[in-house]
């Protein structure tokens, strides 16, 4: 059984113009120990996704329908209180973008470590000091013991993102949601990001789901990606399965539209606009933008099914298989 | 021109060592120099806190000491601040005063910025119907001018200590509620607070450990100088004969005193506790605008 089960999730923003429906029956498996990469546009509905995974979601977005189950517990069904000491930080622990914000700018980093390891494991203050250095000191940050008395502003966002990463694993959480982890920090500090967070779940054995619109990031840790649209899942397999052969329209164009060593001329952009979600287009949710459509896409959403060579892709009409692939395969 | 190595650094940019690590008296300390106003104001405040501690021990004569020879003795060597109607030491009164002065503005201090505070910072983070009704109830206190409202509370209580202190406490109370209601309303939707949430914090805690202390500093600084308008308003009180009576050592009374014998030119009776009034405000309004500086970890000096 997969750690994560995610079955029909529906999320709606209840707005005074009326529902805007975030997330149209999202479904997802997320196995122990292996990296999952939500990745689509802004509005696509990734982060919604991971909110309402671990209930975050604020007014006046809610769940509306669907199954979120971790080890078969269903999340959505937990009391505030069960969600607050059993799950979240000690089961499920989320890191976000902007990692300097999100650390409490008037506490020391110590002090915020070992807040959370005197409530959350019981720790007296000196073994939680104790073990605030040798957490930090597992995320590579260098000279733990002077740093633990700094505050959040003194620190490089990688810095920041260290501890942040540090914080959130301090109770030896099973799943990490990653919210565009690397988002505003530079390109080298990006990559030692992923090193880490690859490092940490070789040697905890915790699952990462990581929000992107990355996609080289993507490459570089996911196990599997799974590329949603306006709310649907568009196409999910492995990584290496989407990248050399992309069968879903939007994932192929989301790929050609990276920028690339050795590109010659302009990028492709995918024409028109993330879809409206508040009067979403019938059928597939991406057939007005599609190259692909055919009439019965406007007509009949697309279920989600197993297509070669070895991913599952919602569409009536997907891209040929690519010849490489095929022979090879 | 020297170029300060130190700038060519981007902010927030981490190179070698972190900070190191001093004791939080020598910090201050540190601090201070840096500042010779916010020194000054804390020099003032601890003065003032100094003659309410030990004034009554040093003060040169009895503060109630009738003596109607000695009535309204200009300032000389045995009186350095002259006496009043009744013969009592100007400088004694103005020393010994400062103990009920300070009490008075602490108790209500304390009581506008612990009540504020609370009922601001419940209704920011509560919302919905808590802070409309919160809200709401300040947007009354605050229809009525300030001083005239105090009047009023203290006219309803008849004069005494207390009187001064709960009217003061009470046209305080709203500016707090308001303030904090607005920091709460920003900072409880600040990253920090959503990724406090989902490390496991309950919203109790994550009201208690996270979102009040942030709102701290411009709470402290508020009332520092609140300290200093509270003084105004109690003397203000005492001196309209709705606060302390006379004759009481406070400074509100024996400026009302002086002006009792305002048009025999006996300007030293009213003079040196007005002056002692505008000396304390000073101090705490120098202390309230260092202490930003000192206590927002971005804005101290490293």
């Amino acid at each position: 059984m997969a750690l994560l089960e995610v079955s029909d999730l529906r999320t709606s923003f209840f707005l005074r113009a009326g529902e805007l429906r975030v997330l149209d029956g999202v479904s997802l498996e997320v196995e122990a120990g292996e990296v999952l990469g939500l990745v689509g546009e802004t509005g696509s509905g990734k982060s919604v996704t991971a909110y309402s995974i671990i209930r975050l979601l604020k007014q006046p977005g809610r769940v509306v329908g669907g199954q979120v189950r971790l080890d078969g517990r269903d999340l959505l069904k937990l009391k505030q209180s069960e969600l607050e000491q059993e799950i979240r930080g000690k089961e499920i622990s989320m890191i976000f973008q902007s990692p300097r914000e999100a650390l409490n700018p008037v506490m020391t980093v110590g002090r915020q470590l070992t807040q959370v390891l005197e409530i959350r494991r019981g720790m007296n203050k000196r073994d939680a000091h104790r073990e605030a250095v040798r957490i930090l000191e597992s995320v590579y940050i260098s000279d733990p013991e002077s740093r633990l008395s700094t505050h959040p502003h003194q620190l490089s966002g990688g810095m920041a993102q260290r501890i942040m990463i540090a914080l959130a694993l301090s109770c030896h959480p099973r799943l990490l949601i990653a919210d565009e982890p690397t988002t505003g920090l530079d390109v080298t500090t990006q990559y030692q990001i992923v090193q880490l967070l690859k490092e940490l779940r070789d040697r905890t054995g915790m699952a990462i789901v990581l929000i992107t619109h990355d996609l080289a990031l993507a490459a570089q840790i996911c196990d599997r990606i799974a590329v949603l649209y306006a709310g649907r899942i568009a196409e999910v397999g492995q990584i290496a399965n989407i990248f050399r052969s992309p069968r879903h329209p939007y994932t192929s164009a989301l790929l050609a539209s990276r920028p690339r060593v050795g590109l010659k001329g302009d990028i492709a952009t995918i024409a028109g606009n993330v879809a409206n979600l508040m009067n979403p287009p019938g059928g597939c949710r991406f057939h007005p933008r599609c190259t692909h459509a055919l009439e019965v896409c406007s007509r009949e959403q697309p279920p989600l099914q197993p297509m070669e060579p070895g991913q599952r892709v919602a569409c009536h009409n997907p891209m040929s298989i690519r010849q490489e692939v095929a022979a090879g395969g | 021109m020297a170029i300060d190595e130190s700038r060519l650094i981007a902010p927030g940019t981490s190179i070698g060592a972190a900070p190191p690590v001093v004791g939080r008296f020598s910090d201050f300390v540190y601090q201070l120099r840096g500042n010779p106003a916010t020194f000054a104001g804390l020099f003032i405040v601890a003065l003032i806190f100094l003659s309410a501690l030990i004034g009554p021990l040093i003060a040169p004569y009895d503060p109630y000491g009738v003596n109607l020879d000695l009535a309204s003795l200009p300032p000389g060597p045995s009186h350095p601040f002259g006496t009043d109607q009744y013969g009592e030491d100007i400088l004694t009164r103005v020393v010994v005063a400062a103990r009920l002065d300070l009490l008075m503005v602490l108790a209500a201090v304390g009581a506008s910025t612990v009540i504020g505070v609370t009922l601001g910072a419940l209704a920011g983070f509560l919302g919905h119907y808590f802070d409309e009704g919160v809200m709401r109830s300040q947007d009354v206190l605050q229809a009525f001018p300030r001083f005239v409202f105090a009047m009023a509370v203290a006219w309803a209580l008849g004069p005494g200590v207390v009187t001064v202190i709960v009217a003061t406490a009470a046209i305080n109370i709203p500016g707090y509620a308001r303030l904090m209601r607005s920091l709460m309303l920003s900072v409880k939707e600040s990253q920090f607070a959503l990724a406090a949430v989902a490390v496991g914090n309950s919203r109790w805690r994550l009201l208690w450990r996270h979102l009040l202390p942030n709102c701290l500093t411009p709470i402290i600084v508020l009332s520092t100088l609140q300290c200093g308008f509270t003084i105004l308003e109690a003397a203000g009180l005492s001196f309209i004969g709705l606060g302390v009576r006379v004759p009481q050592a406070e400074w509100g009374v024996m400026i009302a005193m002086g002006l009792q014998d305002f048009l025999q030119g006996h300007w030293w009776i009213y003079t040196f506790p007005g002056l002692a009034i505008a000396f304390a405000v000073l101090g705490f309004n120098l202390l309230g605008d260092g202490l930003q500086d000192i206590l927002d970890p971005k804005r101290r000096r490293v």
